[in-house]
């Protein structure tokens, strides 16, 4: 379960978060909600680690990451698809997947199948540089990456975002396979709401850096989306 | 016709000279962006290294094996420089990453440390290094042309290096790595790639190679404690012509220069030609900043 405990972080000396409580526990897909500059985004970086915490914790399965680097993290089980991707431009788009094994547990050299296997297109692609795909590519191998080190929790910050509607459908299949296998547990942000309550279980909503509201999906109702989702 | 082969080897001598002695910064500067003014006191160690080898082989070996002492002073040279870098990428480097003017003023320092160290342990003199007799004489193409072994053995051991770095870089495990951080360090930490691993390697590997260069140069003259400052410019110059970040460029910005300077020595003399050169480096840099193969790609960036 990954636990983050009244964690306050910020760039420089201006404070994102405040006080931010939440929890993913194993097997659930829980949803970060929230108009633009709430903070989501930020929250996903100090739980990977990319940001100091300046107060409170992050813990994984008990243990305490708040000070730890972000490949130890990585190594604990916790991937990550950042906003914007984040492709190594120059490599290629297998050396970018094998980079995903990095935090595998073991010495593993090959790109497990499963992670492939929901990414049909990718296959074809491995010679070519990942700076050359298109965006929804790009987000693939994003994912594809992440899952190469079967992590127990992914991080999936806008992962639809810039991207055409069958990918994105792809993208909730995937979501939805990755919840019924029911052994990765995963964090997501996503603006589009027909999108997360499709496959999410639980729902936090974030209103400048704090946790306003969070709840089931039977709870999200037109209510809570007004105050504090329309724009 | 041998008036034209003859320029023609002597620029390819130049351009692996100067390839030899760029190659480390192509890594140390092209790659992690640090401007390592140091680099050429790396070259004076490996130089200096090699003529420890020799004393130690005059001293200790049979006279017989002294021509081999040689082949020693390259891997030694190499591993001298390889740990003086790794202790000062650990020691003061990794402190300055992202601040360029910091790291070239406290580079300089480092350097100048360097030399006065040299010079208190060998003396200020230059010293003389005995080339091994296998590398004397040359090779006769034809009358009155003749190629030095030793330039020939210089042009070899670049191609060992590039071959060497290009399989490090675009085949290992470890060249992934670091080619991953040095384009994206967060997201390659958030993979779980030990950055501050990644980072000591790679500028030790550079400084190594460095080592490297100074053990060449050994074969062209006497070297002295301030040997590097004559080649540090030099080896900015290619880097930069090349376009920061590529091996590629490296070798062409070399071959570049190289091959100019002795073309234009050829026609005017000396001085004027090395002017000639600087003017052509400089125009070709306005016309493209970034140098002969610049990265391009469809990155988001």
């Amino acid at each position: 379960m990954l636990a983050v405990q009244q964690l306050e972080a910020g760039y420089g000396e201006s404070i994102i978060l405040r006080n931010v409580t939440l929890k993913v526990k194993k097997g659930q897909v829980v949803c970060l909600l929230g108009r633009n500059g709430v903070g989501k985004t930020t929250l996903m970086k100090s739980i990977m680690g990319l940001l100091k915490a300046r107060g409170g914790s992050v813990s994984y399965n008990g243990k305490d990451l708040t000070k730890k680097a972000p490949g130890l993290r990585a190594k604990s089980g916790i991937g990550y698809v950042p906003q914007g991707r984040e492709i190594f431009a120059q490599l290629s788009v297998y050396e970018n997947l094998l980079l995903g094994l990095e935090a595998a547990k073991g010495k593993v050299n090959e790109v497990p199948e499963e992670a492939i296997a929901k990414f049909p297109v990718l296959p074809a692609m491995y010679a070519r540089r990942g700076g050359d795909l298109s965006g929804g590519q790009q987000q693939q191998l994003a994912f594809a990456r992440a899952l190469a080190s079967k992590p127990e929790v992914l991080l999936l910050d806008e992962p639809c975002e810039g991207i055409q509607p069958s990918i994105v459908d792809d993208i909730r299949d995937v979501i939805r396979a990755i919840k019924n296998d029911g052994k990765t547990s995963i964090l997501l942000v996503e603006q589009s709401l027909d999108f997360v309550k499709s496959v999410g279980d639980y729902f936090y909503v974030l209103e400048k850096g704090a946790v306003a509201w969070e709840g089931g999906l039977d709870a999200l109702d037109d209510e809570v989306i007004r105050k504090y989702l329309t724009v | 016709m041998d008036v034209f082969l003859l320029q023609l080897f002597n620029g390819l001598s130049i351009s692996s000279i100067l390839l030899l002695v760029a190659l480390g910064l192509a890594i140390t500067f092209g790659l992690m962006k640090v401007i390592n003014m140091a680099h050429g006191e790396l070259i004076m160690i490996g130089a200096y290294s090699t003529y420890l080898t020799q004393n130690l082989f005059n001293d200790l070996m049979p006279e017989s094996l002294f021509n081999w002492y040689f082949v020693l002073a390259i891997p030694v040279s190499f591993g001298i420089a390889f740990v003086i870098g790794l202790i000062l990428e650990m020691s003061l480097i990794r402190f300055l990453y992202g601040r360029p003017l910091d790291s070239l003023l406290a580079t300089w320092g480092v350097g100048l440390v360097l030399q006065q160290l040299a010079r208190s342990i060998f003396g200020a003199p230059n010293v003389a290094v005995k080339s091994p007799t296998w590398l004397d004489g040359g090779l006769k193409i034809m009358d009155g042309t003749l190629l030095p072994y030793k330039r020939l053995f210089i042009i070899a051991l670049v191609i060992a290096c590039l071959v060497a770095m290009y399989f490090y870089i675009y085949r290992s495990h470890e060249g992934r790595r670091m080619r991953a951080v040095m384009q994206n360090r967060d997201m390659a930490a958030c993979l779980g790639v030990s950055t501050r691993r990644v980072d000591a390697m790679t500028f030790a590997i550079g400084s190594g190679i460095a080592g490297i260069a100074g053990c060449a140069l050994t074969l062209l003259g006497p070297i002295g404690p301030s040997l590097g400052t004559y080649y540090i410019v030099d080896a900015f110059m290619v880097v930069v012509l090349g376009g920061v970040g590529k091996l590629v460029g490296t070798v062409l910005g070399a071959t570049g220069i190289g091959m100019f300077n002795t073309l234009f020595e050829y026609w005017t003399n000396a001085s004027l030609g090395k002017v000639l050169v600087f003017v052509c480096i400089v125009a070709f840099l306005q016309w493209r900043p970034m140098g002969l193969v610049a990265m391009r790609s469809r990155s988001l960036d």
